[in-house]
Formats: C-alpha cells, structure tokens, sequence
C-alpha cells in the first residue's frame, strides 16, 4: 500500500491527540468556599429604640459581648434592637435598621459586614452635636482602628482606637474634633473585624434638632451618586438641602453636580465647574425650585471625593433631618423590609428594574420598574421581602422612610456580599522567594 | 693498576645470557677475572655459561642476591690492591666500553666505591633506564627520569647519586667486604640503594657515569621470570620491592625520622592500594599493604639491621639527604606525568585522523623550495575565524545568553529551583542527614543530585550560589557544545551542524527548563547527546564489555538522579528491545546472546537504581516521585503543547511560536535511511510525552494537583529531531540539487524556512522576555528576618499566589526560613488535621484552629503580603491569633497556647514548653507527664531520662510521645543508624561500580616487551 505509512502515522497522531484530550483531568488548582459573611447590627442608644427587619424568624441572632458565640434563631421578624451590637446571619437578604428617638428623630442604616474602609460624610461636633461614632469589633481578637477626622479647618491628626474582642465602644463625635461644624470620618481597622456606624443628632439647649443614622459611604471616587434626597416643603417653600463635600487627596477638586429630577436632569447653577478645596470639609446650600418629590445627584469630579446631602424634613408634623449618602449601583439581592415601608428610588441613565415583594401572608408581586433618570416605588405595607430578580447596570437605589419620629434613608446595597475565599492547600513554594 | 673480578648471578637468564656473556667478552678493558653463580637455573643457563667456559658456582634455586654475590666473593682469591667488584645480572649486557668508562671515571676519584653504568632498555635501547637510582620518602624507587624517556645524552656526565643499580656496578671490594657486602635480608630489589646509603654513611661516594653503558632487561621487577628467593613472601615481585623498600628507609634513617617514615610508608601504601583497586589489580593491592605488614610484624630483624649499620656509619645517615628526592620534586614529577597522560589521552589520534590526507600529495622538497621563493608570505587574517560556522554561532549564542541571564547575575530561584545554600558544605550536611527539618520533619533520604551539585560546586570552590547562577547562565552554550560534539560526527557540513546545535539549545524545551529552573532536565540535555553513540549499539548490547557496562551504569546513574523519568524511558526503551531480541532468537536460536542481551538489559535497569540508593529505593515504593521533577512541582502546559516539543508550563514558549521538532520528526518517518529510525524513537517519545501531560498529581509539598510536565519525553524527542533533521539535510542536499522540482525539495525547504522561523522568533521572545521568566536573582525572602531568626520556631505561611493565572491561596510550614535546595524533594506528608484547621482559618469556621496548630508546635502564623484584607479580616475575627506585627513584608499572628518543640502535658491536663538546657538537646522536664515532641513521627526518635529511653507511642495527631515518670533533664535523640548503614551500602556499591568502570591496570608479566621497552 502506497499510503499505508502516512495513514499509521497521521492516525496515531489522531489519535494521541484525541485521547489526550479526551481523558486530560480537568485541574482545578482553586477551590472556593462561598458564603454570606455575618452582618452587624448598631446598637440601641439608651433612650432609643430600633428595630431590625429580619427575612426569616429562623434567622440567626446573637449579641456582642457574649461568651457564646452560637446563632439563636430571632423567632421574629422584626428584631427588637437591645444595647448591644447584634451580629445576625442573614445569608444573602440585606436587613434594615429603623432607629428612632420617640417624637425627635428617626433614622436608617442596613446590618453589614466588617469592612476594611468606610466613609461618614455627615454630623457635626459644635455645641449643638451630641452625635456618636460607634465602633463594634465582632472578631475575636483584638482590634485597632484608625480614625480619620476631617472638618471645615482640614484634616486632623487621626485617631487609633483599640477595641477589645467581641466588644464595641462610643464616641461622641464632640470629642473628636470640638467645635467643628462639619465633619467627615473615615475609618480603617488596622486589625480586626470592624463595623462603624455614625448617629448624627443635634439639638440646641433642651430643643431637639433632630437626627439621622449617618450611612457610611463608599471609597472616595470620580463619579458620586446619591440616589435619593427628599425634596420637601412647608408652606409652600422648599425644606432646604446642603450638600456637604470632601476632597481627601492633596489636591483641589473641579466638580459638577447633575441634578435628576423625575422631570429631568439639569446643573444647578454654581454646581458646574466648582472648586472644592483640598482636605476641606465643604458644604454648599443646594435649593433647587421642586415640586415636592424625591430628586437624586450625581456629581463628577476630577479627583476622588466623598460627599453627601443633609436634607431637612417635615413629616406628619414633625421636622427632622436626613443624611442622603452615596452609594454603589444595585445588584441583585434581596431586602427585608418587615414593619417598614420604604419609598425606593432609583436613578440611572436607563433604569430596568424587575423586583418581587414577597409579603407576609407568603404571596409575591412582581414589578417591572423602568425609566429614564428617576424612578420610584413604595413597598406595601405588608410586606416582608423585596427582591431585585434583575437590575439594570449603573442603577443606583436610596430607599427613604417617613413616620411620626422623623425621617431615614438608607441606601439600597447588599448589607453582606457574597464572599469568595480561596481554599488553601498547602504548597512549598509559598517558601520560594 | 685496577683489577676487575666481575661477578655473574644467574637465574633462569637463557633468554639473555648468550649477549651478556658476549658483551663480557667484547669489553674493551678487559674483565680479569669472572665468575658465575647459578642460583639453581632450571633453563639452559649452565650450560650456557659452562660452554662458554665460564666458571660457576652453583647455589639452591632460593639463595638471594646478596648471598650469591658473597658466596662469590668468598671464592675469589684474597684481595689485591684497587681490586673492583663488577656486578653483572644475568639480563644486563654492557657496552663494550662499559668496564674501561667506569674504571676511568674512578681512577681520579679516590673517594668513589662504587659506580654504575647508565642502564638503557634491552629492547629499545633509546629507552633510558637510570642513571643512579634514589629512594623516596614513600619508598618509591627514585630515578629523577621521566616515564619511557628518550636518551639524547641530555644526562650525560658523571654524577654523584645515592646508588647504582647493582646491574653493572663496579665496587670496590674492600669497601664491599669491610661493609659487610649487600644486606642479605634484602634477597632481591633495593639491595643497591641500601648498600649506596652505608656507602655514603661510611664516608664514601657514588657516581653513575654515562660513558659507560648497560642494556637491562629488569627482567625480575618486569615478572619476566619468576621470583624463588627465600624471603619472597608468595614469590611476588612487588610484594618484594615495598616490603625491602620499606626496610632500606627504616633500616637506614636517622632514628627521628622513624615515626613520620612508618606513617608515610603506610599512607601511600593505603593509597596506592586503592589505587591498583580502582586498576583491578587486588593482587598487587595485597603487596602493597602485606609488604607493610610483613615488615611490623618482624621488627628483630630491622633492629638488628640498623645495629649492624651503626657500626659501620662514620658520619650521619642524613648525608644522603642531598640525594633523596624532596617532596616538591616528587610531586611536580607526578603533576607531569599526569599532564603528559592527559595530553596523550586528548591528542591521541583518531583512526579518522591518524592517516593525514593531505600528507599523501605532499610537495617535493624542491617544489617547496621554489614555492617559497616564488610565493607571497601567506598571511592567514584572524576575521577569517568569523566565517566558520561553529565560532559565529558560537558568538551569536554568546549575546544571546548574555541577554538572555540578564535577570540572572547572582543567586537564583523561582520555578522549580529553590534558592541555594551559600556553601557546598550544607549540602552536604542535608545529604548525610537522617532527619530533615522541612514542614513537620522528613526522614526521606535526600536525593543524590544534592552531593553531586555539592561536587560540582567545587569549581566555585564550594560557592553553590555562584554555581548555580553560572550554571543556569551557560546552559544553552553547554547544550550547543554537547550536541555539537554529537553532530559534527553525523555531518561534515559545519553550518549545518552548528544551526542544529544552535536549535537544541534554544528549543522549546531548553528554554522552559532554564526559564523555570529545572536543573535536572538541563543535565539531561546536556549529557544525552553523549549517549547517542552508546544507544545506536543497543540492538547488539551483547557486545558490552563490563567495563562498559559499568561506566554507562554510572551514567546512567548520574543522569537518573537529576531527572527520575529517565527510568520510565529507559524501562520503555529496554521492554521494546527485549521483544526485538526474541524475535531475533526465533530466527538464529542462538540462546546464549538472548540471555547475554536480557541480562545486560536488566543491568541497565538495575544497576542506575542501585547506584542511587536509598533514595530509588523510596522511588520505587512511591512512584509517583518518578513523574515529578527534582526540585519544586511546577505544572507543565498539557497535551497539545506537548505534541508540539513545547512541554509549557512557566517560563516556556507561547502556544503560537511552534517549533518544527513534531514537523522533523513526520519529516523523517518518510525518510529512507538512518534518520527514519530515529524517528520512530523520536515520534515514540512525543507520543508518550502528550499523553503523559494529560495527567496531573501532585506531591512534593503540594496539596492541589498540576499538569504532569513532560520534559524529559520532549527532551529526548528533541535530540531525535535535531540529529534527524542533519542526518536528512546532509544526505538530501546533493540528491536535491540533481533532481528536479519533487516533494522532496518541498519538504526540506518547509523544514528550513520552519526551523529559521522559529529561530527567529524563539530568540526574539527569549530576549524580550526574560525578565518575565520565573528564574531571577535577587528575590528577596519569604521570611522577615524576624521570623528567620528563630531557626527552631515554626510558622504556617500563608500567601496568596497567581499560578498560571489562577488565584490560589497556599500554605506550608517553615522552619525558620525559606526552602532551600533539595527540601522540595524529602517533604513529608501532608496532615489533614492541619489542612483543616488552615482551612477553617481562610473560611472563618475555624474556631480551633489556633488549638490544632498550637497542638503541632506552629507558633506564628505570617500571611506573606500582598494579601486580600478580608482574610486578615477572617483571622483576626477567630480567636486564639494575637497580632504580633503587621508590616510590609506581611502580618504576623502568634498562636495563642503553649506550643514549642517538646511539650508536656501533666495529670491535670495543663500544658507547658519545655525549654532548652546549656546541653544541646537537652530539656528539662518540670514534673511526671506526657511529653510530645512536635516532629513527624518516626521509629528514630528517642527521649533519654537517666539513661532511659522513655517509652515512645504515636499520637492521634501522629506525633510522637514519651511518658516522663518524673521531673528531670531529658536528652532528645535522634538516631540516623539507618540512613548511615545507607549511605555505607550506596557507597560500597558507588566504590564497586567506579572500579568496574575504571580502565583496567595490567600485570607486568601481561605487558609486551615492546611496550616495556
């Protein structure tokens, strides 16, 4: 045969490619181990009270500063908060915080996770303040922490605070830098697992000014979002906001603010190309002519900045403020909202949203929520879960509450995001330089 | 007026005496007198002697030299005034001038006694013998001459010497007799140059004069006959010569001098011993120490002759010091003759080239008379040495490499190696050790590359950093020289052979194993091309000599413990021949070459794992050690990369610079002659090589499992392809250029164009990614020196790595530093418990794992930056880790518990260290209780209290533990009795082998006389 030796060859050739390939081992040199990290929950200041909204009644519950460190299933769906952090494992559902001073103030945060980095643009440390920074360690080791001050003088020199395991202290944010009317706060653990959380009350004498639970923000970028201000009016005239502002870097910022309405975007005037100072803490009067509603900003900026608005309120009679604070695009994930009915705002240039309310009687509504710049949506009342099914990209989400104590905003991220942690296996190169 | 009485001693001298007695006669003074004496010849020498009228005296076959000379003497007539003893063997002929030059050079010289002839050979009488002779302080006989030296008179004179050969010496006789004539214990050898030493002792002198000359034939020292002396021990004649040279020093000497001689004597006698066993001649081994033992077991009779010297010595034995060689001079005497057989061993002309061509068309002398006055000075212009192939390729390989180790200059590490210890010294303390501290602690045996990497350290006089940097450095000019060497016996065509070379060199697999380190694959490459000549005998192996067999064993051997897969070939190679060798027994039925070939093969086997014992031997039990480099486990780039020559993996080439190694080899499947073989070998080897990347396993300190790395397959495969590659192109070249357009040109120049593309494009990626490759110098350290310091502490190391792309989050145990050279290869097991608990660490779960951890004595745990903060996060949220530091290097925790080497535990349950007394080892036990040494178990652990060995069990975490009944030091042992009785069996066998491989010594007596001569 002629072709017999060039059909042996290219047939084992074939061959040995095919079965090679066939029968290679897929290695997987990584292996992962996913889970939803515990999140924690602020205290209860005395003369407070709060309340957490729970997804399940079986979801995990335990305090700080207790020898056990064992889940004990909440039994309830809607935790009352004690004084002591709670640290709650709620898997994948975001739980809220609603915080009030009966009849002077009421605020909003979510329960995370120990974080490496937060940001509170947001009290203030004048006569009036008798707001706290409070810090919980949750780890079991020792942590410190490094306080960053910033006011309207300029930077301060840092704190280092050291917490005792499974503990958590408070700090008047007065003591931090006294006098200063306008504060910004980052904080950084060096060690430990840390959670901060900023309560922004005022009040002059005996009269309260009311108060807001400070949200902490994300790390100081080009482009800010903050998705949901209340735009309210007494009288007929507009409550007011200013938007308080923070270049942490050694330069000056040029910024431009964006203000989206459900009637459209447009730049306030002296918001295009302001120049915010370096390691200043700005805050500007922002009275835009409204009707009332919620509106969101977004604002650009040549050098990384924080910022946030601080919004006076009136509801069902009572005035209050709030802290409207940045935050990241939602993902999906889910939000208990048991015992609260938050007004959801949305902002992107192009908002497609397909969430379900899951209610307590079990049954679910799905809604299909699109728009342009600025859309909305009450939770009922009833309800016991909202879950973001499908969220369009660069949609950025605030949720406001109103009651008889005052006004909340806390913004609509994911409390715990899903971690991935590399499994280790052991290996001697780790030895090899 | 002298009168000359010469004195004939015969033994068995037929052969040589008609001349001898000749010359006697021819002698231009004439002798006055000769005498005879026949030590009971059992040739035709009396007769001889008898018919040529020569009186004799007839003496029993085992009378000695001196006692045939004084048996001579005595029946001389009385002594006359200037009467002289010539001394005649009955193997030495002298000159017919010889008598009337000695008488000469005495008759001026009053002090003379004796002189001697110059002795030239019997059979080439060039051949100089000795003019005088000496001794040496390790009693070698001393004649100042080089080996075979040619006699051009370049020693001509009359000088005084110590002595002369007693063949043709002329002594005075009543200097003979008032000395008591020669020693009678020296029955044959050495006698001269004692007597020459009482000679000088007593006030006189000696000359060896030139003029007069003497044909030896040393007919006994050369066992041309035998020896029947009666002090000759098993009538050896070596035996003989060291025993009487050692008694001629310690009988003569200065007393002082005793102890350091008696030493000396030994030490070369040890040494030349193994020596004549390397030789394989353990008979003359034997002489030479038997001749030492003989002589200290009779000492009365040493006694006795230095009393006897005493009585006769006028001035003091060192007189003769002037004479007796000084050590400087012995040794650049022995530094030039091993010169001069190095040079014979390199310029020994090849068969090719004993025949010089161009000698057959010389020139007439006239003709090279008018070409030089006709001709124009020819002067050869040194850039012509740039057009040869071989030095630009050379060059070109040179500015390559040079750029290529730019990232290179200094100690290396990365990939597979890891970085060097300073010194060869620890290397070899890590290869004679029976424990190893790595991880928790190994009792593998260290491999055998470590002791040879430790040996070739020594041309940086044990610098193994610079040993190792210089290595990796000349590596591609090492593989172009070995396949050069290979090739230019294959092809004639230098620039063909020197572009294959340069191809070898920077294949895909030569660039991967010096980018990632993989030093034992590059010995592979570098040696292999030596064995080629080797394999193309493998079908008729029968052939092997033993010595061949044990050479390439040692080879073998060598190459086997730098890269364990060569085993898996060599099995796989030796299964196919073994088929071929039945099917040939089925055609000839010639069963005594199938079991020659069947055994030879199984020595090939057996042999390499023997000599590398006792770490193939752990190979064997554990065979996954043969798929895995030496060295650190690095993945290799899988099957489809492998089917191209590229074994991937870090540091090789990308997918897309594909090699035309697979595309030769097809080439040469279609090939007619001796390529085609070649690549059935080559093809068979690319085969394996895909399929065995297929796999993946891990070991070697690593828990995950990586992609099998085919080098060695491909490395093989890549010498069959480049030496298939000439063998065709050099064939082909004048078939091509006579033949018209056919697939044939097609084919060669797609091998061309294929070849310097991928030259083009390997050089280019080599250049401009060497900074990229994983072999670096100056990586810095894993460990803060912090943490280094504490040499006996261990650590867990955490480190977030990137792996081929792939985040992967590792661990290990260190030691109180990085991994050094070898400890990747003697790692012990992983331990589950501690996986888990390192497990519950990155996790967050691992509420015990500072307990766990504790429990095996790690004390810190470092998470080497840069790491992600959510782990710092995790492990400083679990209890029991306290922060200790946290820099840039990394953060540190101390696990919280008592942990330490030795722990002890008591009744109650409570834990303690134990701490170290002043004695090394040594710790004291604070009361009765559980001790566990934190330490892999091992039978080789003791704990000694008071003498004791405590008794030892294993614990359920696999820890070895000793029950203290009370409080006391104890003393932690461990015992390396079998890794010694290892390491002696490896040795012996080592010894065994280099003998067997050694060039074989010969007997004197199997010597040629042509050769002697």
């Amino acid at each position: 045969m002629r072709f017999k030796r060039p059909v042996v060859i290219a047939s084992i050739a074939a061959m040995t490619l095919i079965l090679s390939n066939f029968t290679q081992g897929s290695v997987s040199r990584t292996d992962f181990s996913e889970s939803y990290p515990p999140v924690v929950c602020p205290a209860t200041p005395s003369g407070e009270t709060s309340a957490v909204s729970l997804p399940s009644t079986q979801t995990g519950v335990r305090v700080l500063g207790k020898r056990t460190n064992a889940f004990k299933p909440a039994r309830t769906l809607r935790l009352q908060q004690g004084s002591s952090p709670t640290i709650i494992d709620t898997k994948n559902m975001t739980s809220p915080v609603w915080q009030i001073k009966r009849g002077v103030w009421a605020g909003a945060t979510i329960c995370s996770a120990p974080s490496i980095s937060q940001w509170f643009v947001g009290g203030n440390a004048d006569v009036s303040s008798k707001g706290k920074l409070l810090l919980i360690n949750s780890g079991l080791s020792d942590a410190i922490v490094d306080v960053g001050i910033w006011s309207e003088s300029g930077i301060r020199p840092p704190r280092v605070i050291t917490l005792k395991a499974n503990s958590s202290i408070v700090q008047t944010l007065a003591s931090l830098d006294p006098g200063s009317k306008n504060l910004a706060i980052h904080v950084s653990p060096r060690s430990g697992r840390v959670n901060a959380f900023m309560i922004d009350e005022r009040g002059r004498g005996l009269r309260a000014l009311g108060g807001d639970v400070v949200n902490a923000t994300t790390d100081p970028s080009n482009v800010i979002v903050i998705p949901a201000i209340p735009q309210m009016t007494r009288s007929g005239k507009s409550l007011g906001h200013r938007l308080r502002l923070l270049t942490p870097g050694d330069l000056p910022a040029q910024i431009s603010v964006e203000l989206i309405s459900a009637k459209g975007s447009f730049i306030p005037v002296g918001f295009d190309d302001r120049t915010i100072q370096a390691g200043i803490v700005t805050e500007v009067d922002l009275n835009p002519t409204l009707s009332p509603g919620t509106f969101a900003l977004k604002i650009s900026s040549d050098r990384p900045i924080v910022a946030s608005v601080y919004s006076s309120t009136f509801s069902q009679g009572k005035t209050d403020f709030v802290w409207s604070t940045a935050t990241d695009p939602i993902t999906e994930y889910s939000l208990a909202v048991s015992g609260i009915a938050p007004l959801l705002t949305f902002t992107g240039e192009k908002i497609a949203i397909s969430l379900t309310v899951r209610f307590t009687n079990k049954k679910e509504k799905n809604y299909e929520i699109e728009g342009d710049s600025l859309a909305t949506l009450r939770v009922p009342d009833n309800a016991r879960t909202v879950i973001f099914n499908k969220v369009s990209p660069n949609t950025y989400g605030g949720a406001l509450i109103a009651t008889q104590s005052g006004y909340g905003f806390f913004p609509l991220i994911s409390g715990s995001q899903l971690t991935r942690v590399l499994l280790p296996s052991p290996n001697i190169r780790v030895l090899n330089p | 007026m002298h009168r000359v009485s010469a004195i004939l001693v015969v033994h068995d001298g037929a052969t040589w005496l008609p001349e001898v007695v000749a010359s006697l006669a021819s002698q231009t003074r004439a002798i006055d007198q000769l005498i005879a004496v026949d030590t009971g010849s059992l040739d035709s020498s009396a007769k001889l002697l008898k018919g040529a009228r020569v009186p004799i005296i007839s003496m029993p076959r085992e009378t000695g030299f001196g006692a045939a000379i004084a048996s001579a003497v005595e029946k001389l007539p009385p002594r006359a005034v200037n009467e002289w003893l010539w001394i005649i063997h009955d193997d030495c002929a002298p000159a017919s001038g010889a008598l009337a030059a000695l008488l000469a050079a005495v008759e001026d010289r009053p002090q003379v006694v004796m002189a001697g002839p110059k002795l030239l050979g019997w059979h080439d009488r060039t051949h100089l013998l000795e003019i005088g002779v000496s001794i040496a302080s390790n009693g070698a006989r001393w004649t100042g001459l080089e080996d075979s030296e040619y006699d051009q008179g370049q020693h001509d004179g009359i000088t005084d010497v110590l002595a002369v050969s007693t063949a043709g010496a002329l002594i005075r006789r009543d200097v003979f007799e008032d000395l008591g004539g020669f020693d009678q214990n020296l029955e044959l050898f050495r006698d001269d140059v004692d007597f020459g030493w009482r000679v000088h002792a007593a006030g006189h002198s000696v000359v060896a004069v030139t003029d007069a000359v003497a044909y030896h034939a040393q007919a006994a020292a050369t066992e041309r006959r035998s020896v029947d002396v009666e002090g000759a021990f098993l009538h050896r004649p070596l035996l003989l010569d060291r025993q009487n040279a050692a008694y001629v020093l310690l009988a003569n000497a200065t007393w002082w001098l005793l102890p350091l001689l008696a030493l000396q004597l030994l030490t070369s006698a040890i040494l030349r011993a193994i020596g004549y066993l390397f030789a394989k001649l353990p008979g003359y081994a034997g002489d030479e120490l038997l001749a030492i033992i003989n002589l200290l077991i009779k000492p009365g009779e040493l006694i006795k002759a230095r009393k006897d010297r005493k009585s006769t010595r006028l001035v003091s034995a060192q007189v003769v010091s002037q004479f007796i060689p000084s050590r400087a001079r012995q040794l650049r005497l022995a530094l030039e003759r091993s010169r001069a057989a190095v040079r014979d061993l390199i310029l020994k002309p090849t068969e090719k080239s004993s025949i010089d061509e161009t000698l057959l068309d010389l020139p007439t002398e006239s003709e090279l008379e008018e070409e030089d006055l006709l001709a124009p000075i020819a002067t050869r212009k040194w850039s012509t040495v740039f057009r040869k192939p071989f030095i630009v390729s050379l060059l070109f390989l040179l500015v390559l490499t040079v750029l290529w180790s730019r990232n290179r200059i200094g100690a290396v590490s990365g990939g597979t190696l890891a970085p060097s210890p300073e010194s060869a010294r620890q290397l070899w303390d890590f290869y004679f050790a029976p424990w190893h501290e790595v991880g928790l602690g190994s009792k593998s045996a260290s491999p055998l590359w470590i002791p040879l990497i430790a040996l070739g350290s020594l041309v940086t006089f044990g610098n193994v950093e610079v040993f190792i940097s210089l290595f990796f450095i000349l590596t591609p000019i090492l593989l172009f020289l070995s396949m050069h060497h290979l090739l230019k016996k294959v092809s004639d065509n230098r620039f063909l052979t020197a572009i294959a070379a340069i191809l070898y060199s920077i294949s895909p697999v030569a660039i991967s194993a010096v980018n990632s380190g993989r030093i034992g694959l590059i010995v592979l490459m570098v040696t292999a091309p030596f064995f080629v000549e080797r394999a193309f005998q493998w079908r008729t192996i029968e052939t092997f000599s033993i010595r061949a067999m044990a050479a390439l064993s040692l080879a073998l051997a060598f190459v086997f413990s730098f890269a364990p897969a060569l085993l898996l070939v060599l099995i796989g190679l030796s299964v196919a021949a073994v088929v071929k060798d039945f099917d040939s027994f089925r055609i000839d039925q010639d069963q005594k070459v199938l079991n020659a070939r069947l055994a030879r093969r199984a020595t090939f086997i057996f042999i390499p794992i023997l000599l590398t014992l006792p770490w193939s031997f752990e190979l064997i039990t554990s065979p996954r050690g043969l798929l895995l480099d030496i060295g650190l486990l690095s993945s290799g780039g899988g099957p489809n990369a492998a089917f191209l020559a590229n074994p991937g993996g870090a540091g090789s080439l990308p997918w897309w610079l594909i090699s035309p190694i697979t595309f030769i080899l097809l080439v040469a499947l279609f090939s007619v002659n001796r390529a085609r073989q070649i690549a059935v070998i080559g093809g068979s080897l690319i085969v394996f090589g895909t399929l065995f990347s297929t796999f993946s396993l891990a070991g070697k300190g690593t828990g995950a499992s990586s992609a099998l790395y085919a080098g060695v397959f491909i490395a093989l495969a890549t010498l069959a392809a480049t030496y298939a590659a000439v063998v065709i192109l050099d064939s082909v070249r004048e078939r091509l250029i006579s033949s018209h357009l056919n697939y044939r040109h097609l084919a060669a120049s797609g091998l061309v164009v294929a070849s310097i593309a991928y030259g083009l494009g390997a050089s280019t990626w080599i250049v401009s990614q060497a900074s990229q490759a994983p072999l670096q110098s100056a990586q810095g350290e894993v460990l803060p020196p912090f943490l280094a310091i504490e040499s006996q502490t261990k650590t867990l190391v955490i480190r977030e790595r990137v792996i081929d792309s792939v985040p992967s989050l590792n661990y290990y145990i260190a030691r109180g530093g990085d991994v050094s050279l070898g400890e990747a290869d003697v790692v012990p097991r992983e331990v589950p418990e501690i996986e888990l608990a390192v497990t519950g660490l990155a996790d967050g779960s691992g509420i015990t794992s500072s307990k766990v951890l504790g429990s095996f004595g790690i004390t810190y745990v470092f998470l080497k930056a840069p790491s992600q903060g959510t782990l710092v996060q995790t492990i400083d949220g679990l209890g029991g880790f306290i922060r200790a530091s946290s820099t840039d290097a990394g953060i540190v925790w101390k696990v919280a518990g008592a942990t330490g080497n030795l722990v002890l535990t008591d009744v109650s349950g409570k834990s303690v260290q134990l701490k170290p007394t002043d004695t090394p080892d040594e710790y004291l036990v604070p009361g009765p209780g559980v001790v566990t040494l934190t330490q892999s178990y091992s039978r080789g652990w003791y704990l000694v209290q008071d003498g004791k060995r405590l008794t030892r069990i294993q614990s359920e975490l696999s820890l070895p533990q000793f029950s203290v009944e009370a409080a006391g030091p104890v003393l932690l042992i461990y015992d390396g009795s079998v890794r010694r009785g290892w390491i002696s069996l490896h040795f012996i066998i080592l010894l065994t082998a280099l003998i067997f491989a050694a060039p074989s010594g010969r007997r004197k007596r199997e010597i040629s006389d042509r050769e002697i001569a």
